[in-house]
């Protein structure tokens, strides 16, 4: 067995720029949670089941979606906690290749409107031993001059007292 | 109808997490010099090559055409697969299908990762949308920490499990030369002292990125008469196909691994998996993925994996053995991976698996493969022709 330090290993860092086409759908999207701070979604005349983000075509039924505005409608931003994860480990950040400050939750949420997104569970709801399922939650928006039209343009989703009735 | 495909050779390089010892065409030509070995062929005798890995990891474009000269493909046809964690599993399902259909006679699948030369966790999290939900993504650490929470939730699995199920498979890698981890683990206390990467999963119920390369030789049953070694049978494979964030929102789903065994289990009139199948090499990333894996390809009911695993029932000495190798959490080269499921039930249906040879008669393997975001292959072996 050879020593290591015998051998060659090169090093080399790339740097590539994409730019990717959202296309009409999720570009849609994206520009109205950018206008206007909510989410706006597409249920399939197939199977009813609502697609967030709107796609062309179904992906269980394969039934053609319509584009907006029609048939579109934007959710409420409110739901409750269905699952979290607690991230204590360093994560890097695909946005930026950096590692992300933790530890944070990361959070799946059942929106009222009967779809389910994933995000971060906001800064003051850090301690998991007050976290259950069900737990209402609610999107907390950017306000809109930091809005670029992305799905970050939802800050994080927060714990909120329960509705009466 | 197709025709019926054997395999008579398999060959793997050890693992390591690191091989700079060796380039990657280079650990490519000794996985496929040592199941040319195995065979007792040469390549001449090949027909065909099917080569495949992870499309980012390494940072080459058209890692195939990279690895021609050093695996003896010169001039011959082939394709590169590459279908992330199942890209192994699915190398030798376009081998099978390259020989059942008749066009070639004697195919080489050849699986291959080598992860310390690029970024793994970079590559990985290039699975998911960049304009939908990549800036969220975890990887597969995420990922299995949630699906540990999910089972031990829906289950009543206590904590120590995924230790339990480590234990178990470090005693089986430490019986297989090929694997790369061997950790000695006294006792459960000491299991559980490994570090938490996202809680419940600890450091060592996660699968390591290795570096390594298997191969396996596949040919017809016309050639298989003219062979001196022990073919083991192709009995049928499954494919299906899923993306989980669009369709379940990210939801936790074993969907896929459920659709993939009944399908071949009901082809194949398997209907008490754990008697018939005499040996399973599950592709399952973490400790914890192989408890509820096993429930959803409908080797036990959900929530019985648990309280079978502490009876022991999974060694590779026991009523029904899983991952006698030491499985993905021990050796994880990743473009290879899959094959290695599918290699290592070959040697097992052969008797020839050494010192983690199964105890009890090898006769159907049942070999998978997994990958982001819920893919799945499963491939059913057979020791007799029938």
């Amino acid at each position: 067995m050879r020593d290591e330090a015998e051998l060659l290993v090169q090093e080399r860092i790339l740097e590539v720029r994409f730019h990717w086409s959202a296309g009409p759908y999720l570009g849609r999207f994206l520009g109205m949670l950018k206008e206007e701070g909510r989410l706006w979604v597409v249920r399939c005349p197939g199977c009813k089941r609502i697609l967030m983000p709107p796609r062309i075509v179904c992906g269980i039924c394969y039934t053609e979606t319509p584009p907006f505005p029609n048939g579109w409608f934007p959710l409420s931003g409110r739901g409750r906690l269905l699952d979290w994860e607690r991230v204590i480990y360093p994560q890097m950040d695909p946005e930026t290749g950096t590692i992300r400050p933790e530890p944070y939750i990361h959070g799946t949420f059942a929106l009222d409107e009967g779809v389910l997104f994933t995000h971060y569970l906001g800064p003051e709801d850090l301690d998991e031993s007050t976290l259950r399922e069900g737990l209402r939650v609610e999107a907390v928006v950017k306000p809109k001059e930091e809005r670029v039209g992305k799905p970050t343009d939802i800050r994080y989703f927060k714990l909120v007292e329960e509705e009466n009735g | 109808m197709p025709r019926r495909t054997a395999i008579v050779g398999v060959g793997q390089t050890y693992h390591k997490a690191r091989r700079p010892d060796v380039n990657i065409g280079e650990l490519c030509a000794e996985a496929a010099r040592a199941c040319l070995e195995d065979a007792d062929l040469t390549v001449g005798d090949v027909d065909a090559f099917i080569l495949g890995n992870m499309e980012l990891f390494e940072g080459r474009y058209s890692q195939d055409m990279w690895q021609v000269d050093f695996v003896g493909a010169f001039g011959k046809p082939g394709i590169r697969v590459t279908t992330g964690g199942t890209t192994g599993a699915t190398l030798a399902c376009v081998a099978f299908e390259y020989v059942a259909s008749g066009v070639y006679d004697t195919v080489m699948a050849l699986g291959f990762e080598k992860q310390s030369e690029g970024d793994t966790r970079a590559g990985l999290k290039t699975v998911s949308d960049p304009l939908w939900i990549r800036w969220l993504t975890t990887g597969a650490i995420g990922y299995f920490s949630r699906q540990a929470r999910y089972y031990m939730r829906e289950t009543g699995a206590p904590e120590h499990m995924g230790s339990l199920v480590r234990m178990r498979l470090a005693e089986h890698a430490k019986r297989n030369p090929h694997a790369h981890l061997r950790l000695e683990i006294k006792n459960i206390e000491e299991a559980m002292k490994a570090p938490y990467l996202i809680p419940p999963l600890r450091q060592t119920d996660m699968c390591p990125t290795s570096e390594g390369a298997c191969a396996i030789v596949v040919t017809s049953e016309e050639r298989v008469s003219k062979m001196a070694r022990r073919p083991v049978w192709v009995k049928d494979w499954v494919t299906v196909h899923k993306e989980a964030m669009y369709i379940r929102g990210g939801r936790h789903s074993v969907e896929d691994l459920t659709m993939a065994a009944s399908k071949l289990f009901r082809r194949n009139g398997i209907t008490k998996p754990r008697e018939q199948i005499s040996v399973a090499e599950i592709y399952a990333p973490s400790t914890w993925a192989e408890l509820e894996w096993l429930e959803a390809y409908g080797f036990c009911e959900k929530g019985q994996a648990w309280r079978l695993e502490e009876e022991g029932h999974f060694y590779w000495n026991r009523e029904f053995p899983v991952n006698p190798s030491g499985g993905v959490v021990c050796t994880n080269p990743i473009g290879a991976t899959g094959l290695i499921r599918v290699a290592e039930c070959a040697l097992q249906l052969r008797g020839d698996a050494g010192e983690h040879q199964i105890r009890r008669e090898a006769t159907l393997g049942f070999a998978t493969a997994w990958g982001g975001s819920g893919w799945t292959v499963a491939v059913l072996l057979s020791a007799q022709k029938e």
